[in-house]
C-alpha cells in the first residue's frame, strides 16, 4: 500500500474490559437487516 | 446436563439480561474453568469446586480436541454450586447464557456504532485476568 497521508490512522482506541464476551454485550448491536457484515446473536438463536 | 432444575429443557437458548448484575456470582474465570466452557468437559472429582479445590486433570480436554464451545452452562452450574453450596435454579443459570441490548447499553453500543467491532476473538491462553493484560499490553504472555 502507497503511504497517503490522508488516508492514515490519526489515533487507535483501545478499551478493555474483562470477563465479557461480544455476544453479551455487543451481540445485538446489529442484526441481518442493518446491513453489515457482523457475527452476533439476532437471528441465530 | 446434570442440573437438578430445569434439566428437563435439554437446552439453555440465547436470552436478553435482565439485571445489569448478570451473571451474579461471576462465571468461573480460571483455566480449569475455561477448559470446561469451550469443551464441555468437566473432571468427576472437580464437580462444583471452586479455586484452590480444583486438583490435577483440570477439567482439560483431550490432545488436540476441538471446541465446542458448549460448555458454558455446565461451567456456570459447578461455578454457582461451588460458590453458594447449592444447585442453581434454571432462571439462576440461565443468566449465563444472556446478552444485553443496545438499549440496554446505549453508551457502549453507541460508541461501538462509530467504530469498527471485532466480532471474533482469538487468545493462545483463553483464560483469566492477568495473562489477557499480558496480551494486551505486548502481544504475548
Amino acid at each position: 500500500m502507497p503511504a497517503e497521508k490522508s488516508g492514515a490512522l490519526d489515533h487507535v482506541v483501545v478499551v478493555l474490559f474483562e470477563n465479557r464476551s461480544l455476544d453479551n454485550v455487543l451481540g445485538r448491536l446489529y442484526g441481518p437487516d442493518d446491513g453489515k457484515d457482523f457475527e452476533g446473536v439476532v437471528g441465530r438463536s | 446436563m446434570w442440573a437438578e432444575h430445569g434439566a428437563d429443557r435439554k437446552v439453555v437458548p440465547y436470552s436478553v439480561a435482565t439485571d445489569m448484575d448478570a451473571p451474579n456470582p461471576d462465571s468461573g474465570e480460571e483455566f480449569f474453568h475455561t477448559n470446561t466452557q469451550l469443551f464441555n468437559t468437566l473432571d468427576d472429582h472437580n464437580r462444583c469446586k471452586i479455586g484452590d479445590a480444583v486438583t490435577a486433570g483440570w477439567n482439560a480436554p483431550a490432545p488436540g480436541a476441538t471446541p465446542t464451545m458448549d460448555g458454558f452452562v455446565t461451567d456456570y452450574i459447578s461455578t454457582f454450586t461451588g460458590e453458594t453450596g447449592r444447585q442453581p435454579t434454571y432462571d439462576e443459570y440461565a443468566q449465563i447464557m444472556t446478552g444485553y441490548t443496545p438499549e440496554q447499553l446505549p453508551v457502549l453500543s453507541g460508541i461501538a456504532r462509530d467504530f469498527g467491532v471485532f466480532d471474533h476473538w482469538f487468545s493462545e491462553v483463553p483464560s483469566q485476568t492477568f495473562m489477557n493484560r499480558s496480551f494486551w499490553m505486548a502481544g504475548s504472555s
